[in-house]
């Protein structure tokens, strides 16, 4: 009811077509040369979509694209994805209700190198993807070109996600160029719903920076006048009196005169000005302003979805408690109560709060949440996942809101009556008993504890009570462990289109495995070094982009990178080093629930590089799709990625195969060092029981990775094979997760292999694999396959206490405990998922089919028991992790201070 | 360069969409050929000059998309605004029933002072469904005018534009004055939210 996208989408895109501005001059109103369908009949689409592609007069140097936004009657949004090609003199633009910025974009890139090159392909392409239809939840859409060679891969993105850096274009931008301290200016703009200005010289950065820093409002959703592009003719919009939230050209902006504009907010995205009248973030609780710039101010720590969740806690904190001031009754419909909400909050926040309940964004944001509470669905997403964990970080007892779900249950349904009490007082137990696991965890080694625990929770409630502190962990700013749990999840997430493959790869490179294995102390030394390095971003390699540069947004080459490179993703991001707890962000967040570009982004990288492309294109190995753009782009800019990889590729290999897969350069296994980290994991594997799935898994990523990487660096193989072999080791000490063969999702995953041309080179082989344990993992993903199937929607609802257990949960959760007790291991890879996967039940099946790291996402969290359990783990980890691997100083000093985040 | 007009204003246009809103802006706008924005970027406005007593009022009547989404249009809807205008669509009985939610939410939270209510569609008696007489108890209950209008037969429109406009100019002026009394003698002064209403 708040969203504004637009639901049960048709097709990928209503509109395709070409526009030219006629050679009369920059005023003159585009004309659209080709469009398809032709049958296309929307006389406002047609009419406006030359204003939109050319808005303004603009430099057309390079190749930039960018997105426009239109509202139609019912207020749900429209995008317009739009490219501009200097060489052509031509723009093109798709029109479609998806908001997959990343795809589209990505896709825009794929039909301009179409049409150049193969102009007959260009319209079977253009034409399968318009009749193909929208592919449903968790799932994708895989299309082929180039004679079957290449593909795109158009997967639909988990819609609950956080954008996360570098995966997210519009953020990276945003971040890249303006400011924290702007940042929170513009959010508390936002906060007052005031008329809030963006402009920039340049339309992707001003389209991607206003799309950003919307997307920061989440749950909320801004309900008033949004425009990220403004064209020229429609600068009178300007004078609008009601809130908006508007991207204005430059040069559109000039030509207004400030008694027009009245009282605005504006930012200036190229130089960092801002000017607000109102001085909004003075109306906000200081206490809230502070946390911000702490947490943004730490810029070592923003990869990942880190600056989306400090928004996010922000407004965790202000109304992540409005299930307090709800009010239900037998049979009745449940209300809302905003004075009750005011009293409810701390002091220092009431001012605000009050002020709060005036917004339209605010209003709309309850009303959703209530409907949806009176449909008796339950609500799981991010925002809800975020304010458990606050709330119960906050040690509110009576208020929690996991009784008022069960309450709201059990009385909004006259079935269940009776279990409300019960289930109260269940819960206090269960939270006191908790806190003595605490305190008892505190002081007991680590494995021990951790099989008290799972003992002591032998009912579903303990089960989901571990789950949500699992997800705990994964948080933006839980502990360390996470990393190497997270350097699985990438692996896996890297190796995840693979997977199909991965058997034949490991069975077939058996033989290789002396190879790997012989990895030296020294040589996984070299590896650290890699690590560090790669994470560091390829832009500190290369000279033209020093971290320092990346800071300054005004004028240098890294602007102007991004310009040319809408795409680009990771370097940009960093402005220093990155520590491994990003890692642990960026992997989860390119877990697979995230469907997003990340996945595609590989897919194309993977077929180009294996196609003709390879040997002729260094940027095509940096560049996921932003090598398809690189090639069409001759700008000089195009260059620098390519450049900082080169540099990358002799000092690592394992950097370009994770570029490779679009997967971010910073993400690589977390800087351990050996030593420790070598014991660690002989110990860990040793304990672990179904290390071997895990690791075959990890090994067939690799491999393919290995084999992208071979083609862009082929002295290097050497090095690769050292390091896969660490990332094993590293993998199978983490990994305690049963892996699920994505048996549905195998065969697109095997056709793609087929089709694509996968030539292995030798290095592939790093696979330490024992061939044998290959039909266990088979095994372990088929019953988990087939377990998907059987379970229901409804089960997976919070509320509903009567679902029945989850094939899939209980044996992940049943998988998890055994987990713990054979390793004393957290799964760490767990966490990650839980975290980074919110979701609505719906999500659930199919992401599960897709990918095993899935099934993780969707636990039931209500369960008081769960929460005893995570919190031991936690504790657990803690101590564990201190014990097997202190990696970097940063890494063990991030755990505590994510504890204390919010006390 | 001097400003063609005394006061300018801007007012808001709410209601259900389909009530005939965009109808109505294209009635009393200066220009009847340009093209509407609604459908593409959300939000329209038309602008027309009026002569009131001699002063020139330029006014901006703003449109949004969607209105009916909401359960409450919230205060920062209108701040910003000189008045607003309050469409139903008398055909439509759910388009009175949101128009009445809004109304009750303005007057609790909001110091919007100048607004009217307009009945739309007011041309075909036999489809007509929310009652004269209902409307305007309604009204009296909120303190507001009420109009009823047809946009196709061009009924009570410019009425109802010039009706509004005239009540915003009153209440700027007497707020002037208000101001320059308080001013000059810091006399408390009633605050000037009654609203000055009721000409029909």
């Amino acid at each position: 009811m708040s969203s504004r996208i637009k639901e049960d989408v048709q097709r990928l895109f209503e509109f395709w077509c070409e526009l030219k501005q006629s050679s009369d001059g920059p005023r003159a109103p585009a004309t659209i040369t080709e469009c398809f369908p032709e049958s296309f009949r929307d006389s406002q689409v047609l009419a406006k979509i030359g204003d939109f592609a050319y808005p303004c007069e603009f430099e057309n140097s390079s190749v930039h694209s960018y997105s426009f936004v239109w509202t139609s009657d019912d207020s749900k949004f429209r995008f317009g994805f739009c490219r501009h090609d200097p060489k052509t003199r031509s723009a093109m633009v798709l029109i479609t209700y998806l908001p997959w910025h990343d795809t589209f974009l990505k896709l825009l890139a794929v039909l301009s190198e179409l049409r150049r090159n193969q102009n007959g392909e260009f319209q079977a392409f253009l034409s399968e993807a318009y009749n193909k239809g929208v592919p449903e939840r968790g799932s994708s859409l895989k299309l082929f070109y180039n004679s079957g060679q290449n593909h795109f891969t158009f997967q639909r993105p988990s819609q609950f996600e956080l954008p996360s850096i570098p995966e997210n274009h519009n953020l990276n931008l945003y971040y890249n160029f303006v400011d924290p301290k702007n940042m929170i200016a513009v959010f508390a703009a936002m906060l007052s719903e005031r008329r809030i200005i963006f402009t920039s010289r340049r339309l992707d950065r001003l389209s991607s920076c206003i799309q950003a820093a919307n997307a920061f409002l989440y749950p909320m959703v801004w309900q008033h006048i949004f425009i990220p592009i403004l064209p020229m003719k429609m600068k009178d919009f300007l004078c609008a009196p009601m809130p908006y939230l508007i991207g204005v050209p430059e040069a559109v902006l000039r030509t207004m005169t400030p008694e027009e504009l009245g009282e605005v907010v504006i930012l200036n995205c190229d130089n960092n000005e801002f000017k607000n009248p109102f001085d909004d973030v003075r109306q906000m609780p200081p206490e809230l302003v502070s946390q911000m710039k702490k947490y943004l101010g730490n810029s070592n720590e923003l990869i990942g979805d880190r600056i989306s969740k400090i928004f996010l806690r922000i407004l965790v904190q202000l109304i992540g408690g409005y299930r307090d001031a709800a009010k239900y009754s037998q049979g009745q419909k449940i209300t809302w109560d905003r004075d009750t909400f005011i009293e409810s909050r701390p002091p220092h926040l009431r001012n605000f709060l009050t002020r709060m309940m005036e917004l339209q964004i605010f209003q709309q944001f309850i009303d959703e949440r209530l409907d949806i509470l009176n449909s008796g669905q339950g609500i799981s997403d991010e925002f809800e996942m975020e304010t458990l964990r606050y709330t119960d970080k906050m040690g509110k007892k009576g208020k929690n809101y996991r009784d008022f779900l069960r309450n709201v249950k059990d009385k909004t349904n006259p079935a269940v009556k009776s279990a409300v009490k019960s289930v109260k007082e269940g819960s206090r137990g269960v939270k006191s008993a908790y806190k003595d696991l605490k305190s008892k965890l505190r002081d007991i080694t680590p494995p021990k504890s951790q099989f008290h625990i799972s003992a002591s929770s032998p009912n579903d409630t303990d089960v989901s009570d571990s789950q949500h502190h699992q997800r705990h962990h994964s948080a933006p700013n839980s502990p360390v462990f996470l990393k190497r749990g997270l350097n699985n999840d990438l692996s896996l997430e890297a190796g995840r289109k693979p997977f199909s493959s991965y058997t034949q790869s490991s069975n077939s490179h058996a033989a290789k495995n002396g190879f790997t294995l012989y990895a030296s102390q020294h040589v996984m030394h070299n590896n650290n070094n890699i690590n560090l390095s790669s994470c560091n971003s390829p832009m500190n390699k290369s000279p033209t982009v020093s971290p320092s540069s990346s800071l300054c947004s005004s004028d240098m080459n890294i602007s102007q990178e991004l310009q040319n490179h809408p795409l680009f993703k990771s370097p940009n991001v960093d402005r220093s080093l990155k520590p491994s707890n990003s890692l642990e962000y960026s992997s989860y967040r390119s877990t697979p629930p995230r469907l997003g570009a990340p996945i595609v982004t590989p897919t194309i990288a993977y077929t180009e590089s294996s196609s003709e492309h390879a040997t002729s294109k260094p940027n095509s190995s940096t560049a996921n799709l932003f090598a398809i753009d690189d090639v069409d782009n001759d700008s000089p800019t195009g260059t620098t990625p390519s450049t900082a990889i080169s540099t990358a590729q002799s000092k690592s290999s394992l950097f370009s195969t994770e570029t490779k897969f679009d997967s971010p350069p910073d993400m690589p296994p977390p800087p351990i060092p050996p030593k420790r980290r070598n014991g660690s994991c002989g110990n860990l594997s040793s304990r672990l029981g179904q290390q071997p799935s895990r690791l075959q898994e990890f090994n067939s990523s690799r491999s393919d990775n290995n084999q992208v990487a071979l083609n862009h660096c082929n002295d290097s193989t050497g090095k690769m094979a050292p390091l896969i072999f660490e990332n094993n080791h590293f993998a199978s000490g983490n990994t305690t997760l049963p892996i699920t063969a994505p048996t549905s999702s195998g065969p697109q995953y095997t056709r793609s292999l087929t089709n694509g041309p996968a030539p292995i080179p030798a290095p592939r082989h790093k696979t330490q694999e024992p061939p044998k344990s290959d039909p266990e993992i088979v095994k372990d993903l088929i019953s988990l396959d087939e377990s998907n199937s059987s379970f229901d929607l409804s089960d997976l609802d919070p509320l509903n206490q009567n679902a029945k257990p989850i094939p899939g949960l209980l044996s992940q959760s049943a998988s998890f405990t055994s987990n713990m007790k054979a390793t004393t291991l957290p799964s760490t890879s767990n966490t990650t998922f839980s975290i980074s996967n919110p979701l609505y039940p719906e999500f659930i099946p199919r992401l599960r089919n897709e990918s095993p790291q899935t099934t993780v996402i969707n636990p039931p969290r209500d369960s008081e028991s769960e929460l005893l359990r995570q919190y031991g783990l936690d504790k657990f980890n803690l101590i564990n992790g201190s014990a097997t691997t202190l990696a970097t100083g940063q890494q063990t000093a991030d755990p505590k201070r994510n504890w204390t985040t919010f006390d | 360069m001097a400003r063609d007009y005394d006061h300018l204003f801007k007012l808001l246009i709410i209601g259900d969409s389909g009530v005939g809103k965009s109808s109505l802006l294209i009635r009393f706008s200066d220009d009847m050929f340009s093209g509407s924005y609604i459908t593409t970027i959300g939000v329209d406005f038309k602008i027309r000059t009026v002569v009131i007593d001699g002063q020139r009022v330029k006014l901006q009547i703003w449109d949004t998309a969607g209105q009916e989404r909401f359960r409450t249009i919230t205060s920062t809807y209108y701040r910003g605004t000189h008045g607003v205008i309050i469409v139903y669509d008398v055909t439509n009985g759910d388009s009175f029933a949101n128009v009445r939610r809004w109304l009750q939410e303005i007057e609790h939270n909001c110091d919007v002072v100048n607004k009217i209510l307009v009945g739309n569609k007011n041309d075909d008696p036999a489809r007509k469904v929310v009652l004269t007489e209902d409307a305007q108890r309604f009204a009296r209950q909120m303190d507001i005018e009420l109009y009823e209008t047809s946009a196709k037969d061009n009924i009570n429109v410019e009425k109802m534009f010039l009706a509004i406009t005239r009540q915003v100019l009153k209440h700027k002026l007497q707020q002037n004055a208000q101001n320059a009394q308080n001013t000059n003698e810091t006399i408390h002064l009633k605050p000037g939210k009654k609203h000055k209403s009721r000409c029909c």
